[in-house]
């Protein structure tokens, strides 16, 4: 497919695990967790990355289940990239809050803050706000219909089963000069799709197993869907986990085979799946949902992923698992100053032979 | 090409389900789909996911189909009527899944009834069969043709006989692993649960 080279955005992603000390090699308190974050945020703003967006979880591996509060420290502390959250769960939070909140991290930036919402694959945060899972999709219908309401309204009314009711409600401080730019984070459930095509919000598909491509039919859906409601195909991103090295395949390899395997048998746990077997951690690597290798390797693999599902936005998420300090940042580095320009040199070619 | 087919009829319009309609209509299977309300809320997706298959409220896609895949929450089956089932074959695809069917396992399953036997205890007037229910649907969407294995499980030979080769139609290798009690093996916890392996990997995987 022909790529706008030029238009193309690329963020980076984490969920805030927590990293691993260079020395010691023992994990950080979350207090460095924390700062190491902001760190890792302002280089990506110095390296010139268009987005950063950070998830929100309630776990113990993770030190972000705030995500807008370390967003606003990277508010005051950057220049250039926007700060997004990946994704706020919806769900289990205040749509009028979350109002205010985003409106906070968009004055503070001067304009840079954007929000991904989804129903989230983790659901700790239920029971510790008081909602029930099985109100799991009601509650996020209603939500995402209040939060639409007041992006876009000036003042809002609103009833609903699950939310509060609003008379002409004028959330402060406001969002000025822009609309809040809006994805929704899907992992496969057609239903999603349909919701981001109905209010025109941009796509953001989490692909964390399997072959990119199998993504496609999602995404002729979502621009079906965006013609028959009459609205606007946003952009189209995806977001997967990736190690970057310089030109070692097997030292990215080796890292993903401690960190990113750890992480997935954690979580597996919990779900009762089987730990990760070689086969299919070779599998992700080669030609699934991990981009990990040197930079030449992961370049090619971006590429044609962008390439294959005409992509407007790609994300990286970086340090899986923890990961040692050093080995983030260099996936960092890499990522900005050599994966990037690499991968639009190939998909310029790519346009040119077309 | 087969003497005459079934008709396929799935409850669920989800990822599982849509899935499910993809493989059945690759392999010529005429595909009735139900989501948990009107029909006209999934046609959009379906004529993109599953096109060809007939989107239907759930008690048509019952009636007029000769073989029900469940590819709804586990959490959610009860709300359908057993009655309708009546005298059909039905492959019980679901899994728990604690994120969607919330925190109380033991509803769902227990040392002495697996998941599966319990929708058998539910649909007293209809043969239950498991199976597709331990791949994940990433796996299953791509993975067809590929000599990876589908487990199943039940005790009318009838019905087994015809899993089975809707397991071959689809691009699946079948390996029957016992009645609904064995299926403890293939619910979350169990050592096939996310199994996405060929015949040796099952093997290994169950020690033989």
């Amino acid at each position: 497919m022909k790529i706008d080279v030029d238009k193309l955005r690329f963020g980076l992603d984490t969920f805030g695990d927590v990293a691993y000390n260079d020395t010691f090699h023992t994990k950080m308190s979350y207090r460095e967790s924390l700062q190491n974050i902001i760190k890792e945020g302002q280089l990506a703003d110095q390296l010139g990355l268009d987005v950063i967006a950070l998830g929100e979880h309630h776990r113990e591996e993770y030190s972000i289940s705030s995500p807008e509060v370390v967003l606003g420290a990277l508010a005051s502390t950057t220049k250039n990239i926007h700060l997004s959250t990946g994704v706020t769960v919806l769900s289990s939070d205040d749509p009028v809050r979350l109002y205010e909140r985003f409106a906070t991290i968009d004055g503070i930036s001067d304009g840079r803050a954007e929000i991904i919402l989804g129903r989230g694959s983790f659901t700790e945060s239920f029971p510790l706000f008081g909602y029930d899972l099985k109100d799991y999709n009601d509650l996020f219908v209603e939500k995402v219909g209040l939060f639409n309401d007041l992006i876009t309204g000036e003042h809002v009314d609103w009833e609903s089963k699950h939310v509060q009711k609003l008379v002409n409600v004028r959330p402060y401080p406001r969002i000025e000069g822009h609309k809040l730019p809006v994805s929704i984070g899907v992992g496969g459930t057609p239903e999603s799709v349909l919701r981001t095509a109905y209010y025109g919000y941009s796509l953001m598909l989490a692909i964390i197993a399997g072959e990119a491509s199998r993504f496609a039919p999602y995404i002729e859906l979502y621009k079906k869907a965006a013609e028959d409601y009459g609205t606007k195909v946003g952009a189209i991103g995806v977001h997967s986990h990736g190690i970057i090295t310089e030109d070692d395949d097997d030292e990215a390899y080796n890292i993903g085979w401690e960190y990113i395997r750890n992480s997935m048998d954690r979580v597996g746990l919990d779900r009762g799946w089987p730990k990760m077997t070689k086969e299919r951690y070779d599998f992700e690597v080669i030609k699934g949902a991990y981009y990990v290798g040197s930079v030449e390797t992961v370049a090619k693999r971006i590429a044609q992923t962008i390439s294959e599902l005409g992509l407007d936005r790609f994300d990286l998420v970086y340090g899986t698992g923890g990961q040692l300090e050093k080995d983030r940042m260099r996936t960092i580095e890499l990522y900005a100053t050599k994966v990037i320009p690499r991968v639009k040199e190939i998909l310029q070619e790519a346009n040119e032979n077309e | 090409m087969k003497m005459s087919k079934l008709i396929i009829g799935i409850v669920g319009a989800g990822k599982l389900g849509m899935t499910l309609a993809k493989l059945a209509l690759d392999a010529s299977y005429q595909v009735n789909i139900a989501g948990s309300k009107d029909p006209a809320k999934i046609t959009l997706a379906t004529s993109v996911l599953a096109p060809e298959a007939q989107p239907m409220y759930t008690r048509d896609v019952i009636e007029k189909s000769d073989i029900i895949f469940l590819a709804l929450p586990l959490s959610k089956y009860q709300n359908i009527d057993a009655k309708w089932f009546a005298g059909k074959t039905v492959v019980d695809s679901m899994n728990y899944w604690w994120e969607i069917d919330g925190k109380t396992s033991n509803y769902y399953y227990d040392e002495q009834q697996t998941s599966s036997e319990k929708v058998q205890a539910y649909l007293t007037q209809s043969v239950v069969v498991k199976a597709f229910n331990h791949m994940g649907y990433h796996d299953l969407a791509s993975m067809s043709h590929q000599q990876r294995v589908i487990v199943y499980a039940g005790t009318d030979e009838i019905a087994l006989a015809k899993v089975k080769q809707l397991i071959i139609d689809f691009g699946f290798v079948p390996y029957y692993i016992g009645n609904l009690h064995a299926t403890s093996q293939l619910q979350p916890g169990g050592v096939l649960f996310g199994a996405n392996e060929d015949m040796i990997g099952i093997k290994k995987l169950l020690n033989k």
